[in-house]
């Protein structure tokens, strides 16, 4: 079990390592790179030059990388030269924001998935499981935008129940409540439609192995069977599905944020694309690589604890 | 007889319906086009084991994915055919005819611009779908590629390799397109290109996997024996038998690349005026939707829905197809 964790965690460093790398590496060979970018057209060469000398953009890039990663390693991830504040402190303000997005959709996301997808796998091609398939399906179909702005029409301008702009979130709790509503209703709508299709088709996988005839043969009640054999099960391979779902959900975010203006890392990252922040982007690229691969561990290192067969015998899935 | 009749009478009459099928023309055995049964449920062909129907011809059988291979050519022939027979000014702006409601000269209006909003969604899904099966097709067969060497070679290789998927896996698709589309202009080819970049790793690791299992089969020794050379074994072995799961992939890649691309639009990453795409029209749609302007929002967010759906539907089937061998439902 240590040794799998050890694993796991190797498999990151590895991942956050390349990620980096990459990042760093598309940063300094694209056209119109950073100095540019910071003094915009109009500079001239000695401007240029003496710029390049200050950020230490002369030296070998390999170097420049070992510098970088340096700062990043000791929280240090450069200086927002638009907004005019440290990366660190910006994503210090915005990250808890979206993870607390992320986090409360993904979470009601699963608490409605799992339960439905057992009543639709229990209760198979029958009409109110053909009902919810086609709701989630086209949930599923639906951009998130999409999703977000018919929310928008029918409660925000129809019937003026929520606000449609988050603006000014994290002024109080009554209205950061109200706030959320909208954007992580359309977050979780998004994601139940992932989840709840997954459940399904594991639940009809499960009910179809030997084990939960056998547990029938043995006289055990049916709703026994469901909870110890069906539900368990089903809900092991869910699990991977949160780890897997994470890059899709953090993207989801980031349209989520854009479309309600909702201040998080999604909306930051968005508006420095627009600006040309490239500091703010590196910071924000590698911050969200790093809740992607650790969110993914934890649901690994979780999967392993409930699943005794990888508990047990040291066997990593990959 | 009694308690166990309804359920071991089943397969008897199945069986017995099913035989004339069998003694029809070899031809139709050898092409998998024998007549279909009336009345016999989906696959029961198949359980009897001998001779199931050809893939495509089952896929057919199938009605809600044949409903979504109907829409899918629909859309396909309205967008690319469509202007052929509805003739539309697309590239100049006509600020008289500014958000006009739909009327008999302008079916479902126009655009904030004064363009034809029926003769707009056609060109829309022209890129659209360009964008969504040239992703797939691009995707897929560096995808493909991936996997298969990295699983059929294996060992530090494959280890590299797949470390490679994982960290392009852990970069949240969006965020890579926003970042790389901040630094590059985008047009069709750079749009594919880079939608592709974020969308081969899930065939890759599919396939790696398929291989790894498939490649210790008694047939890729046999054909090691008799000398074949690894790219012979890739080729002509190893990768015809994943292909089921490959098309499977790359149909969902299909709905997820229009997906992608519409969101870049949202985020304002797309192709330069006077071409555009759902995602363009969706999003102008999603501006105006506090004037009230429906005609706006509603005909492209119908189009991507329905693109979606279809696909998604599509993908659902060849699934089941592929997997028939497995599924015993």
């Amino acid at each position: 079990m240590i040794v799998y964790i050890l694993r796991r965690l190797l498999h990151g460093v590895v991942v956050v390592f390349i990620v980096s790398v990459m990042v760093f590496v598309l940063l300094h060979f694209l056209p119109g790179g950073l100095v540019r970018a910071q003094l915009g057209l109009g500079a001239k060469a000695y401007q240029v030059h003496n710029l390049e000398v200050q950020e230490g953009l002369l030296k070998p890039l390999p170097v420049q990388y070992g510098i970088w990663a340096w700062h990043a390693l000791q929280g240090n991830l450069g200086f927002s030269y638009k907004l005019n504040s440290p990366v660190g402190t910006l994503l210090g303000r915005y990250l808890p924001r979206t993870l607390l997005l992320v986090g409360t959709s993904t979470v009601m996301a699963l608490a409605l998935a799992v339960p439905l997808g057992l009543l639709q796998g229990l209760r198979r091609n029958k009409v109110d499981d053909h009902l919810i398939s086609a709701f989630m399906l086209i949930c599923y179909a639906m951009p998130d935008f999409l999703l977000g702005t018919i929310g928008i029409v029918l409660l925000s301008i129809d019937l003026p129940a929520f606000p449609s702009t988050a603006t000014s979130f994290g002024t109080s709790l009554g209205t950061d409540v109200a706030d959320l509503i909208l954007p992580v209703g359309t977050l979780f709508l998004g994601t139940v439609a992932y989840f709840s299709r997954y459940m399904r088709s594991s639940v009809i996988d499960n009910l179809l192995e030997d084990y939960v005839r056998t547990a029938y043969a043995r006289g055990h009640s049916t709703w026994g069977v469901l909870m110890r054999h069906v539900f368990r099960n089903s809900l092991l391979s869910v699990m991977t599905l949160i780890g897997l779902s994470l890059p899709y959900v953090f993207s989801g975010a980031l349209i989520v944020e854009t479309l309600f203006n909702f201040p998080g890392i999604g909306l930051l990252f968005y508006d420095s694309s627009q600006t040309r922040d490239f500091p703010t982007l590196l910071g924000v690229l590698l911050v969200v690589t790093v809740a992607v691969v650790v969110g993914s561990l934890l649901a690994d290192v979780g999967y392993a604890l409930l699943d005794p067969r990888i508990r047990l015998d040291e066997g990593a899935p990959t | 007889m009694s308690a166990a009749a309804p359920g071991a009478e089943r397969p008897m009459r199945r069986w017995r319906r099913q035989r004339p099928t069998s003694l029809g023309s070899p031809a139709d055995d050898f092409l998998g086009t024998g007549p279909q049964i009336e009345g016999l449920p989906q696959g029961a062909s198949g359980s009897l084991g001998s001779r199931s129907r050809h893939p495509v011809m089952a896929l057919f059988d199938n009605k809600v994915a044949f409903a979504g291979i109907v829409v899918i050519v629909i859309l396909a022939l309205f967008s690319f055919f469509g202007p052929d027979f509805y003739h539309t000014n697309q590239t100049a702006t006509n600020l008289v005819s500014q958000n006009l409601r739909p009327s008999a000269r302008f079916p479902l209006g126009t655009d904030p611009e004064g363009r034809d909003e029926l003769g707009r969604l056609m060109v829309g899904g022209q890129s659209s779908l360009e964008v969504g099966f040239g992703v797939a097709i691009l995707a897929t067969v560096f995808g493909l590629a991936w996997g298969a060497v990295a699983g059929y070679v294996g060992g530090i290789l494959d280890t590299v390799m797949m470390r490679i998927v994982d960290a392009f896996l852990a970069i949240p698709l969006l965020f890579f397109i926003v970042f790389l589309a901040s630094v590059i202009q985008p047009n069709l080819l750079v749009i594919l290109l880079v939608i592709s970049l974020g969308s081969w790793m899930g065939t890759a690791r599919l396939v790696r996997g398929e291989v790894l299992s498939l490649r210790e089969r008694e047939y890729v020794a046999a054909s090691v024996l008799f000398g074949a050379s690894s790219r012979r074994i890739l080729v002509r072995h190893l990768v015809p038998n994943v292909l089921g799961v490959v098309v499977v992939a790359g149909t969902f890649c299909v709905a997820d690349s229009i997906l992608a691309f519409s969101a870049m639009a949202f985020l304002g990453l797309s192709l330069p005026p006077p071409a555009t795409s759902w995602g363009d029209l969706l999003t102008v749609g999603i501006n105006n939707v506090f004037n009230g302007y429906w005609w706006q929002l509603w005909p492209p967010a119908a189009a991507l829905v329905l693109v979606e759906l279809a696909v998604n539907v599509v993908g659902d089937g060849l699934r089941d197809v592929t997997e028939q061998r497995l599924v015993r439902r």
